[in-house]
């Protein structure tokens, strides 16, 4: 657990290994730089990944909840912060400082069925989820995940699609903005994957995880075809300092998304998407 | 449980708390306005001065008597002693392929503080709560506030932006002070009839000239303190508040409050409860070595709100609705009180003078009718 | 791995900005070990041809010889800075673009026909990209420290672009405006100089240029409660920074809303 007198000191990861996702989007493994042990975290949790001098931001986690490696973070490089993280070479250090905020609602999927809808990168932080869910037939119902990207090129884990595409009594329906001549499949916004992907589920419980803007329309869509409210989970992305809930930055309406969140029922949050600029 | 001192044993008190290591803080006219600055003796204070304070209007005049604690409250609060604008959180060093953090030290002694108000104490306390009440803490903050000492002084004379009164937080200091005083003018000689707030502010004033109130005197801070209630030159009706402006986060009052406020952050630097910090790092120019410090930051930047390449609230009216909103709305979802302690700061420094204390009822008008 | 470079150009200016970068006199000796001075007219005649890592443009572009040196330092720039009010926003010569340039060189120059000028003064960024820019008349040494600094480390600058306000209460200064009625521009002023006129009792005049936010109607109605008129609000906006795009609008639309 992280150090609760005084959080905002980080722990030194290495890099051992490193893994490109797409053109601009890399996957960071660490281990503790620092001879103490690692730490463990709930899906969707968020660590503050940094490297000294240049900056932090929050990062959820996205590797297998079981896996041999300590953690793995998946980074856009859009900024100096994120470049600097990315640009990390393997064998070196970065900050790390977590877990933080609220996980995915894991323990109600027991016995449902499962819908995971993913924009872009917010498949990152649902990947441990999805595995946690899929990986276990017997403890769960269907499960549908529909991700959207921008292009093909843009999916991440694109292994981890076929993969979770095998598995007894789950669909991945993908969609692209825009598509070419080695994309076959669907173009167009997640929204139009779920007619589809609702037909082979019963009152499924939704985990979301996209820009504001896709979990707007997604959430109206959803709740419009009859899925109830308090049955879809979010996660959210603001900017923050601290991710414990002292810089203030985060607030989104009374909610903190750090220590609130990331993850909300989205009957807590869904009147505050409808405000502009909130 | 009460004494009373004269002005010269407040002399002592300086030096009792100097003996124990303190750095003494007390209200010092700077740059003609009043400022908590670290002194040695009682004549170093704002000594017959009253402040004149208005919307976007601070002045200060010569009072008619020799008044110690004559004026309402500073430019400054106790927020600029113990959460200073900027703060050390760690250093790092890279050496030999290692990474070593080291948290920031503080070198500087304990803090006592004379003459803080009640309103003051009321922000001190929710700070306790927002920085220390949770899960994590702010270290730093908790390393300043560790062993500090407060003497607060009642307000006896509220001015013309102070609502303590409506927020329930003054004029008389009710927690968070190891001593709390009146001072009063009896037959002509200076008095500081006083209560404790704690088992060491008994021990500090052993050692300190003191003796028993009578009952004129402990009838005559009562009466202070009531006329101090009565007069207060602002006032909030609370009731539902937070309740409304959750609900009217789109209204055209947002608007017409945009037309004027300039986003410059002053109100929320001025305020003795905004806590928001950035952070910054800097390194050596070989990168060997690092640090990152904590700076006040104000929800009216721009940066505040930067998200996938833009700021999120783009508009002034969406950046002063967060403040007003998280400060009488939110903060009381989130910490259990209001943010506001009715110190009217935020309206004194606004430097065109925007008063919420006139801006929600006319807000609350609008949907009315 | 070779030292980046670093080279400082000047244009129209004063060479004050320059001189900030030469006043960093113990910083100097640390920066120039961790970077190779390849240009810098103001420190030395030493010269290396490019490419350059980073390009400190120092001054606007007045000239037609300077709209074609521009070009080429842009091309022979990894990062191009602007530094100071005349690369960031044409500088004080800028005025020139609310006049008639011909007359005033008639009235000023004994022998008109060696004058050739353009008709306007403007910054770098009208006509290359510029990565980062510096504001200040002169810049401020240590935004200039910074700069160096964190494009070393590969950081982003810590360049505020917030109002002088948030830097002129960290510094505990009590706002003059409020305290003692003197007008003040820094609601409407980029941060970066440390407040350093309000700490001296003196109001804001502009030289970092506008802030993020510029809400100029809303200082200007306090402004003239304070007793100021529009001649001088006007000319408060028309300083340092007369072209800079949110003093320049607010400043005709002062103009316009008087009939002036």
């Amino acid at each position: 657990m992280p150090d609760a007198s005084n959080a905002l000191i980080p722990r030194p990861f290495e890099v051992v290994a490193k893994r490109r996702e797409t053109h601009d989007v890399t996957t960071l493994m660490v281990e503790p730089a620092d001879g103490r042990s690692c730490f463990g975290f709930a899906p969707a949790q968020i660590g503050m990944i940094g490297v000294p001098g240049v900056g932090e931001v929050p990062i959820s986690f996205s590797n297998h909840p079981d896996s041999r490696r300590c953690l793995s973070v998946t980074i856009r490089a859009a900024g100096a912060v994120t470049a600097a993280i990315t640009d990390t070479d393997v064998g070196a250090t970065i900050s790390v400082r977590g877990p933080y905020g609220a996980a995915w609602p894991i323990e109600l999927t027991k016995g449902r069925d499962v819908l995971f809808v993913a924009g872009g990168l917010g498949l990152a932080p649902l990947r441990s989820a999805i595995f946690s869910v899929a990986e276990h037939p017997d403890e769960r119902g269907s499960v549908g995940i529909v991700y959207g990207a921008k292009t093909q090129q843009d999916m991440l884990f694109r292994g981890d699609l076929e993969i979770w595409g095998e598995l007894d009594d789950v669909v991945v329906h993908l969609t692209v903005d825009a598509g070419d001549d080695a994309w076959d499949g669907e173009i167009g916004l997640v929204t139009g994957l779920f007619e589809r992907a609702l037909d082979d589920l019963r009152n499924p419980l939704v985990m979301m995880c996209g820009p504001d803007v896709m979990m707007i329309n997604a959430g109206r869509d959803l709740t419009g075809r009859g899925i109830d409210p308090a049955d879809i989970w979010v996660t959210l992305e603001r900017n923050m300092k601290c991710g414990v809930g002292l810089c203030g930055h985060c607030q989104f309406g009374p909610l903190f998304v750090c220590k609130d969140g990331p993850v909300f029922r989205y009957d807590r949050v869904a009147e505050l998407f409808e405000i502009r600029e909130v | 449980m009460s004494f009373v001192l004269v002005r010269s044993a407040l002399d002592q008190l300086v030096q009792v708390l100097e003996q124990d290591g303190y750095d003494v803080y007390g209200p010092v006219v700077v740059d003609s306005a009043i400022r908590y600055q670290l002194v040695h003796g009682i004549d170093e204070l704002a000594i017959g001065v009253r402040d004149v304070q208005g919307p976007g209007h601070y002045s200060l005049v010569e009072r008619s008597d020799d008044a110690m604690f004559g004026y309402t409250v500073g430019v400054a609060s106790l927020k600029d002693l113990f959460f200073p604008p900027r703060r050390a959180v760690w250093s790092s060093v890279r050496e030999g392929g290692t990474l070593r953090f080291e948290p920031a030290e503080r070198p500087e002694p304990k803090i006592a503080v004379i003459g803080a108000r009640a309103c003051e104490l009321a922000a001190l306390a929710i700070h306790d709560t927002v920085l220390l009440g949770g899960e994590y803490k702010d270290a730093d903050y908790l390393r300043r506030r560790t062993d500090s000492f407060i003497v607060s002084v009642d307000c006896t004379e509220p001015g013309e932006v102070c609502f303590c009164g409506s927020m329930g937080t003054g004029p008389a200091a009710t927690t968070h002070f190891d001593l709390a005083m009146t001072e009063l003018l009896v037959d002509g000689e200076w008095e500081y009839v006083g209560r404790f707030g704690s088992e060491r502010g008994e021990r500090i004033l052993e050692r300190v000239t003191h003796r028993h109130p009578d009952q004129i005197e402990i009838s005559l801070v009562r009466s202070a303190v009531s006329g101090a209630s009565d007069a207060m030159g602002r006032e909030l009706s609370t009731v539902g508040l937070p309740e409304f402006l959750a609900s009217h986060r789109e209204h055209p009052a947002w608007a017409d409050i945009a037309q004027r406020c300039l986003a410059c952050g002053n109100c929320t630097q001025a305020c003795p409860t905004c806590f928001c910090v950035s952070t910054l790092d800097t390194a050596s120019l070989d990168g060997s070595r690092a640090s990152r410090e904590l700076r006040w930051d104000s929800c009216f930047s721009l940066d505040f709100s930067f998200m996938g390449g833009r700021p999120h609230r783009s508009t002034i009216d969406a950046r002063y609705r967060q403040w007003l909103t998280h400060k009488l709305s939110g903060w009381v979802e989130q910490f259990g009180t209001s943010g506001c302690v009715g110190c009217g700061r935020c309206i004194t420094w606004c430097p065109v003078g925007i008063d919420f204390t006139a801006e929600i009822p006319k807000m609350m008008e609008r949907v009315d009718a | 791995m070779a030292k980046p470079t670093l080279a400082v150009w000047k244009f129209a200016s004063c060479d004050g900005c320059q001189l900030c970068l030469l006043d960093l006199e113990d910083e100097l000796l640390d920066i120039a070990g961790a970077i190779e001075i390849a240009h810098f007219a103001e420190a030395t005649t030493a010269h290396v041809d490019g490419p350059y890592s980073v390009s400190l443009v120092e001054g606007s572009v007045t000239t037609q010889r300077e709209l074609e040196r521009i070009q080429s330092i842009r091309q022979q720039s990894e990062t191009l800075v602007a530094i100071g009010a005349c690369a960031t926003a044409g500088g004080i010569q800028a005025l020139k673009n609310l006049a008639d340039v011909d007359e005033f060189i008639e009235l000023v120059y004994a022998t008109p026909s060696y004058i050739d000028s353009l008709q306007t003064s403007t910054p770098i960024s009208a006509h290359v990209d510029v990565e980062i820019e510096v504001r200040g008349c002169p810049v401020n040494k240590y935004q200039l420290l910074e700069l160096v600094g964190a494009l070393l480390v590969g950081r982003k600058p810590d360049l505020p672009t917030y109002p002088v306000c948030i830097e002129c209460k960290a510094r505990g200064v009590s706002c003059v405006m409020v305290a003692s009625g003197t007008p003040c521009l820094g609601p409407v002023t980029q941060a970066g100089c440390g407040a350093i006129c309000p700490a001296f009792d003196r109001g804001c005049y502009g030289c970092f240029g506008p802030a993020e936010t510029v809400n100029m109607d809303s200082l200007a109605t306090r402004w003239r409660e304070l007793g100021v008129d529009d001649e001088r609000l006007l000319r408060s906006l028309r300083t340092f920074n007369a072209g800079a795009p949110g003093f320049a609008e607010a400043a005709s639309s002062i103009e316009t809303s008087t009939g002036g």
